[in-house]
């Protein structure tokens, strides 16, 4: 069965993206290489940066300006042929893309895929359900197929790939653009990288509640993200959102504070080295999710705990 | 709407022969992006008064308790489809076949908005299949929806180049994300005894000119593996007699350490 790679370089943390793209189907197909590596990028020298994350010298580029999916997939509609596996990268444009392109052209489709597995020509994915209670396992029916990426999957140890430069195909930017207005640019998003976190939630009462979090996350230099409820009221912006519909954090060591822990966000932050939480319900999830759990009121312990650091750095 | 899944307890994780897990027994509750999309639709119409509103679900009978709150708050028209006994887990494909026979049942639509996924089946895949069907474009991950001018809407949507806005015509499929308006009013006890009684359509398969049985044909994937996912750390307690004190502990066996290693 023949594979084809779509990643996407419209993202500031596409790099990274792309690393786990490849590192991905190095794993599920040691002794294969994709037919064809589309990027899809902004410009041509996005394309080139990525293309030294991918393993393999079959790299075409698509150039557009401004990322608009419906030209895409009618390209990508086009090229689609039967026989064949589209693997997307884990961002949520490539889901989107991989979900529309099985709408139009058939096949099957699974988003989220964190495995996958060939026997003979039988092709199997594992992904997590039940909002990340349980993993199941799939099979395709049919061809061609259209997976996307789980967040947070590992990233190739191996960067810094040579290969000729990249085949390059210029999309022109048609009348989209002059429609779209950018509210906010793209960063790549610190909390998907921090090596710290700390993290807040409902149990923070409101705005004036995370405020002792933000201080702690402040003098340790940690990231600060917070659980899709405090976001929703208003509490914190929805770029911090850890969890299932946000942010995928592996830090080696997280805090969460003031969260019941409900698996749809401890999917974000599971992959952590080292969990420490503070609750005052001993009952809640994330008080048998951690490492290193201590029941009370956060409010109450985080001050000495934002003393200790800052004493202890004053006098390194 | 599906149950809620954070009150199952840990042990009660298994799947059966059939490969279910048995939550029936679980509160009901909006899915969050569902809920967020109909606080959305709601905002829209109280922009413009003369936007007419429906709701359709997909559900068993315990659905049907919500629907009337919806027209408690100004909803137009309620429908629902009783699943039976459909598996419709993992079948996006079905489901947005349903959606589309209905909204070609009620004559079409200018915007229809949907979640962008369920708890259970995390499929993420009914909105695109629905736009696809009805070859109507799709916008995913919508944060905020607004009316721009008699003809246009104003959407603001999250993707890869940032958080973005864009004036859009209809017809549009809307997948809804991480809202900013993402939870439903309540509804005045008034409109609640007036409006909230007003009967919610229920509709079979036959209704929208399907049977039960051709779901399988619609199926892209068979489940062929469900297991529990063990995420059980060592939860060490951690005690003291003064918030100093498991502040001191936390620091030196666990912060320091990780302060030390951070570069």
């Amino acid at each position: 069965m023949k594979k084809f790679m779509i990643l996407n370089g419209y993202d500031a943390g596409a790099p990274s993206s792309v690393s786990r793209a490849a590192a991905f189907f190095k794993k599920s197909w040691p002794e294969d290489e994709p037919e064809q590596c589309l990027l899809l990028c902004p410009d041509e020298d996005t394309a080139v940066k990525l293309a030294g994350r991918i393993p393999w010298n079959r790299i075409t580029a698509v150039i557009k300006a401004i990322y608009d999916p419906e030209p895409l997939l009618a390209l990508l509609a086009r090229e689609t042929t039967a026989d064949r596996l589209y693997l997307f990268g884990d961002d949520p444009d490539s889901a989107g893309l991989a979900a529309r392109l099985y709408g139009r052209c058939g096949g099957s489709s699974c988003i989220g895929v964190c495995a996958a597995e060939q026997e003979n020509e039988q092709l199997f994915f594992r992904k997590r359900v039940y909002s990340h209670h349980m993993e199941a396992r799939f099979l395709a029916r049919k061809l061609p197929c259209f997976v996307s990426l789980a967040k947070g999957l590992p990233p190739d140890t191996e960067t810094g790939y040579t290969h000729p430069a990249p085949n390059i195909l210029v999309l022109e930017d048609e009348n989209a653009e002059n429609e779209i207005s950018f509210l906010e640019n793209s960063k790549e998003n610190s909390l998907e990288t921090a090596k710290l976190l700390v993290a807040g939630g409902n149990g923070a009462g409101g705005p004036e509640g995370l405020a002792c979090l933000q201080e702690l996350a402040a003098c340790m230099d940690a990231g600060f993200g917070v659980s899709k409820p405090a976001a929703m009221g208003g509490w914190a912006p929805l770029s911090s959102v850890i969890g299932i519909s946000g942010i995928s954090a592996a830090p080696k060591l997280c805090i969460a504070a003031g969260i019941s822990g409900a698996a749809a966000f401890f999917a974000g932050i599971e992959k952590s080295g080292v969990i420490l939480a503070v609750n005052t319900d001993p009952e809640a999830p994330i008080m048998r999710l951690a490492d290193a759990v201590v029941q009370g009121d956060y409010k109450e312990i985080l001050p000495e705990l934002i003393r200790l650091i800052r004493q202890d750095r004053s006098l390194s | 709407m599906e149950p809620d899944l954070d009150v199952l307890p840990d042990k009660e994780w298994l799947a059966d022969e059939r490969l279910r897990v048995e939550t029936t027994f679980l509160p009901f509750m909006w899915n969050c992006f569902d809920e967020s999309a109909l606080a959305m639709a709601l905002h829209l119409h109280r922009e413009r008064g003369d936007i007419s509103l429906s709701a359709f679900t997909i559900a068993p009978s315990a659905g049907e308790t919500a629907m009337r709150t919806l027209y408690a708050l100004g909803f137009d028209h309620c429908a629902r489809l009783d699943s039976g006994e459909a598996d419709l887990r993992f079948a996006p494909e079905w489901t947005a076949e349903l959606i589309c026979r209905y909204c070609e049942k009620t004559g079409g639509f200018d915007v229809l908005l949907l979640g962008q996924q369920s708890a259970e089946g995390n499929n993420s895949l009914t909105p695109a299949l629905c736009a696809e069907k009805l070859r109507v474009p799709c916008i995913s991950r919508v944060t905020e929806l607004h009316c721009a001018d008699k003809q246009r809407l104003s959407v603001s949507y999250a993707c890869n180049q940032g958080l973005t806005r864009r004036q859009m015509s209809a017809p549009l499929v809307l997948s809804v994300g991480n809202a900013q308006i993402s939870c439903l009013p309540a509804p005045t006890l008034k409109a609640k005894m007036t409006l909230g009684k007003r009967p919610v359509e229920r509709l079979t398969y036959e209704d929208l000119g399907l049977s039960e049985t051709s779901m399988d044909n619609y199926a892209g994937l068979t489940l062929a593996g469900l297991e529990p996912v063990s995420r059980k750390r060592a939860a060490r307690q951690i005690t003291g007699n003064t918030p100093k004190e498991i502040a001191e502990t936390l620091y030196k066996d666990y912060i320091q350490k990780a302060l030390e290693e951070k570069p």
